[in-house]
């Protein structure tokens, strides 16, 4: 396997770390029962492939409730059902379509542009306070509290989850999350901003056998993972 | 006698506890990545390099030189995902421990940029985003002053955020008290009078405690360990 191969070359000739380095693998409910009442959740993906679709299924089984939740793209069934079934008090997110609205019940919903949204998760995931934006962008009209080189800006305040769900493409034991394709979308910025990161992979393999170059998410950034079965 | 880099290195290692997220600074601090064998310990750097290995060794081949230095192995499990998700990670809270060359310290935990550091704006990253710091430094200035002092001058060099959980220099290793410095292990036949002649602070002896927090032995079963990486790569929460 090609991921082996590329990554041996790097390794001591001891590799003395990989068999004390934690596994981390366990089952999807065991996973989401980090989430407790109350939690602000982050789903990864946007389109069906992309989404942690088995953390997303446990969490439905699961009793957590008065969530908010965090996605690019609330028109999937998971969200959808998590805002009928009254779990959600509140939803962040760029795209909230007809199914959405009709779904929200008691919810508040809340739109941000996509872009403004991912900006606001990776400022929270790179430890920073918020990010700089138009005011147009937030329908702040004219209320600009920040001139960076004669232009306006209003502060778009870092958002940040207790926990994410992501999905990505490979994954080792340890947790370390390499992503391909449309789960190389929000999933990556997801996985920043939370402590507590549960993701869901499409390949597991053993700690040392994902090329470290090919690695977004660390390891020791993701508190849990499982295998998309 | 003093001790040598090395011994020094090696010193910081043994201080780290197993589960452990390190972030190596530049200079002396990345050689603690030689003692860190079989140790559980993720040790971070500037470039992203997160799950340093020892430099290659023999005819192993090694990742491409480093910020000018020598090339570098990581450990299995380790990644490489450069320098601007490494300073994410500091300001954002996933290092446990940081290891830094200082050019002096003070009884509360607060240090100076050795008078040689590159880039002490960097320093002042690392000193912002890791819970505690292990400080390495000269026993004395090149002056022949006291390095390590009871309270520094609060001018624009020192960063003050009281977060020297120990000190490593030549002649052994201290624990910031507040008002002085407890030696808790010392080079061969280094005695405590000259300890604190040389040092500008009390110094008490702790060489014959207990293990303080930072000398724990490492759980023992594999459960206990998991449990504690989980506890400590979790950023406390807003």
């Amino acid at each position: 396997m090609s991921a082996r191969t590329r990554s041996a070359r790097y390794l001591g000739p001891a590799r003395p770390a990989a068999r004390s380095l934690p596994d981390k693998v366990c089952s999807p409910s065991e996973a989401v029962a980090q989430i407790q009442d109350g939690d602000r959740v982050l789903i990864g993906g946007s389109g069906r492939p992309s989404y942690p679709a088995a953390l997303l299924a446990a969490l439905l089984d699961s009793p957590a409730g008065d969530l908010t939740l965090v996605c690019l793209d609330a028109e999937n069934d998971w969200v959808l059902r998590l805002l009928s079934g009254g779990r959600c008090r509140r939803l962040l997110t760029g795209a909230a379509g007809p199914g959405t609205l009709a779904a929200a019940g008691d919810a508040e919903i809340e739109t941000v542009p996509t872009g403004v949204l991912l900006e606001r998760l990776r400022a929270a995931g790179a430890g920073l306070g918020g990010v700089l934006v138009a005011p147009d962008l937030v329908g702040a009209g004219d209320q600009s509290n920040v001139t960076v080189d004669g232009r306006d800006f209003v502060i778009a305040p870092a958002l940040r989850g207790d926990v994410a769900l992501v999905k990505a493409w490979r994954g080792d034991r340890f947790g370390n999350l390499a992503y391909r394709g449309s789960s190389a979308g929000s999933n990556p910025v997801m996985a920043t901003a939370a402590p507590a990161v549960l993701a869901q992979v499409d390949e597991l393999y053993q700690i040392g056998d994902i090329d470290p170059a090919a690695v977004t998410t660390p390891g020791v950034m993701v508190r849990q993972l499982v295998r998309d079965d | 006698m003093a001790w040598s880099a090395q011994e020094i290195a090696s010193a910081c290692a043994a201080e780290i506890e197993p589960n452990d997220v390190a972030y190596l600074g530049a200079g002396l601090p990345r050689l603690v990545r030689e003692h860190l064998a079989g140790r559980a310990v993720i040790a971070v750097d500037g470039n992203g390099l997160v799950g340093l290995g020892p430099a290659p060794r023999g005819r192993e081949r090694g990742l491409p030189p480093a910020d000018g230095g020598e090339p570098v192995t990581l450990i299995a499990g380790g990644a490489m995902v450069g320098p601007v998700r490494a300073a994410a990670m500091l300001r954002r809270g996933w290092i446990d421990v940081g290891v830094v060359e200082a050019g002096q310290v003070d009884a509360a935990g607060d240090l100076t940029p050795s008078e040689d550091e590159p880039s002490p704006g960097h320093l002042r990253e690392i000193v912002y985003g890791v819970h505690q710091l292990i400080a390495f430094l000269q026993h004395q200035l090149p002056d022949g002053s006291p390095a390590l002092s009871r309270k520094l001058a609060g001018n624009g060099r020192t960063l003050s955020q009281a977060k020297c959980a120990l000190v490593v220099t030549e002649l052994g290793l201290f624990r910031p008290t507040g008002d002085g410095f407890e030696l808790l292990k010392s080079a061969p036949s280094v005695d405590l009078g000259e300890l604190e002649s040389r040092t500008g602070a009390p110094v008490v002896d702790g060489r014959s405690k207990k293990p303080g927090p930072r000398d724990r032995q490492p759980p023992a079963g594999p459960e206990e360990e998991d449990d504690d990486l989980l506890a400590s790569a979790a950023p406390s929460p807003d």
